[in-house]
């Protein structure tokens, strides 16, 4: 009978909150209208000051079945052009290239950076995801997509499964995700260690990659929920950038001899941590991310993600966003090689008989990069949301060919109907 | 270090373990809410994939600049060739 009592007090205080909640709290019987159609649509432009642009299209459709059944399907098309850091370190003569497809030279001027002015890509891709419940607690999703590009090509299949405990206070997640990508340049691949003065070529390359993703997570309170990740990552295969060469320095004269094609080690394993927390001020959000990867190529990183989601109104916000990121060099990264009393022949020879990888592409070197920006949210219907953001992005490394500033537009507009 | 000193230490070595469970399992249980305390959660900024376009894009960009990729989702394949 006391049992009864105190159940029935329970349920009442229980009812008691949900409906004041209702009441007090209009975005959440707005968030509690389940739409089964979800429209997005972003366009995003990217300008590196001296080097590559590039537009970027997106839209991505999804819909909501019975049972909680979700599928959705994202097509994303950009197109990239500018100009490219071919790897070559800068020199005080003036150097002169050639382009990877070997019918074109281009000159670089004395102490200046060496851009590949010819840099052109297309690319468009296509995802399809399903998500649906496998009993009252356990969810699964999986899904396919497929990019092509003109010069590579990557199909991939992944699967995940997550589950509720705790009152569903707590999510494990684990996933799965398979790709093969073809790397296929129009004129074909660069010999392995072969110098870009020989122009020598081979056909297409594969490389296959399998990631594993462990996650949890945990509300901590009514106004915060974590996430912690685990990701492990192993790919296989031709991992070169068959556009990027090695500067040969003469001992003697400080000049270029040569160019060799840059060759990475054909295996990556990569450990990923990943923490994220979102923490409501009853108003505004503050979302808070740290991500630690490291990989046997020797590269270590640390990336500090930081926004601030400042709720002007019900319909409107603002969001102002920083991130911090900064990675070790890889073993084989080298700005340049020096000739070692050789020619360039003799020491491409040397490096292929003794399997010596290098490269010289600044983004295996030493690298800061912070990206500063702010996002304005709004809604302008019932379920109708426009946002649109600038971002500034600068790198820096240990030489000035890693230095890069860029900057982020984006605009979307997303509905449901 | 006599044997009085020695069994308090002992017994103050206890206490702190057993304040550091019952404090450790009083965090754990205070972990979580209540379904009806889910209002500020269920909002979709509370999400963690309130913003899966900038996400994406983001994911495109920084793969194709760093040497990092993955973390929040999968790293995947792809070029990044520019």
């Amino acid at each position: 009978m006391q049992l009864d009592k105190k159940s029935n007090v329970y349920n009442l205080i229980a009812l008691a909150s949900c409906s004041l909640l209702g009441v007090a709290n209009p975005a959440l019987a707005a968030d509690d209208i389940t739409e089964d159609w979800k429209v997005d649509t972003a366009v995003l432009y990217y300008n590196e000051t001296d080097r590559v642009s590039a537009v970027e299209s997106a839209v991505s459709i999804s819909k909501e079945f019975s049972g909680d059944k979700i599928l959705s399907g994202k097509l994303t098309i950009d197109s990239l052009s500018g100009s490219s850091h071919n790897g070559a370190s800068i020199n005080e003569n003036a150097q002169t290239f050639t382009s990877p497809s070997g019918e074109e030279q281009y000159v670089v001027e004395a102490g200046d950076v060496p851009l590949d002015p010819n840099f052109e890509d297309d690319r468009t891709s296509f995802n399809v995801q399903m998500s649906q419940p496998l009993s009252r607690l356990v969810n699964v999703e999986y899904g396919a997509a497929y990019s092509t590009e003109l010069d590579y090509t990557s199909m991939s299949l992944n699967a995940s499964l997550t589950r509720d405990f705790n009152q569903r206070n707590t999510t494990l997640s684990a996933g799965i995700a398979v790709a093969q990508d073809e790397i296929n340049p129009h004129d074909g691949l660069p010999e392995l260690y072969s110098l870009m003065s020989d122009n020598t070529k081979t056909s297409a390359d594969t490389k296959n990659t399998v990631d594993l993703l462990l996650g949890l997570t945990q509300v901590i309170n009514r106004n915060t929920i974590m996430q912690f990740n685990y990701g492990i990552g192993s790919s296989t295969g031709y991992q070169n950038d068959p556009y990027k060469i090695v500067s040969i320095i003469s001992d003697a004269t400080g000049a270029p001899l040569d160019y060799l094609f840059e060759s990475r080690p054909d295996s990556r394993i990569k450990h990923s941590l990943y923490w994220q927390t979102k923490h409501h001020l009853e108003r505004d959000m503050v979302d808070v991310s740290v991500r630690l990867m490291s990989d046997d190529w020797g590269i270590n990183s640390q990336t500090l993600d930081l926004r601030y989601r400042w709720n002007l109104s019900e319909t409107q916000y603002l969001e102002p966003h920083v991130r911090y990121y900064n990675q070790s060099a890889a073993d084989f990264y080298q700005y340049e090689v020096s000739n070692e009393g050789l020619s360039a022949v003799q020491l491409a020879a040397q490096y292929q008989r003794d399997g010596t990888d290098v490269s010289a592409d600044y983004r295996l070197g030493e690298l800061n990069a912070t990206t500063v920006g702010l996002k304005w949210g709004a809604s302008l219907f019932k379920n109708h949301q426009l946002t649109t953001r600038l971002e500034l992005y600068q790198q820096s490394g240990n030489s000035d060919v890693a230095d890069l500033d860029a900057m982020i537009f984006q605009v979307g507009y997303g509905l449901k109907f | 270090m006599n044997k009085t000193s020695s069994r308090k230490m002992l017994a103050n070595i206890k206490i702190g373990l057993l304040l550091f469970v019952v404090f450790s399992l009083t965090a754990c249980s205070d972990l979580g809410v209540k379904p009806w305390e889910r209002d500020i959660l269920s909002k979709s900024e509370m999400t963690f994939s309130d913003s899966p376009m900038d996400a994406a894009f983001d994911d495109h960009i920084y793969f194709s600049k760093e040497a990092s990729s993955g973390g929040r989702s999968f790293s995947g394949g792809g070029c990044g060739c520019n």
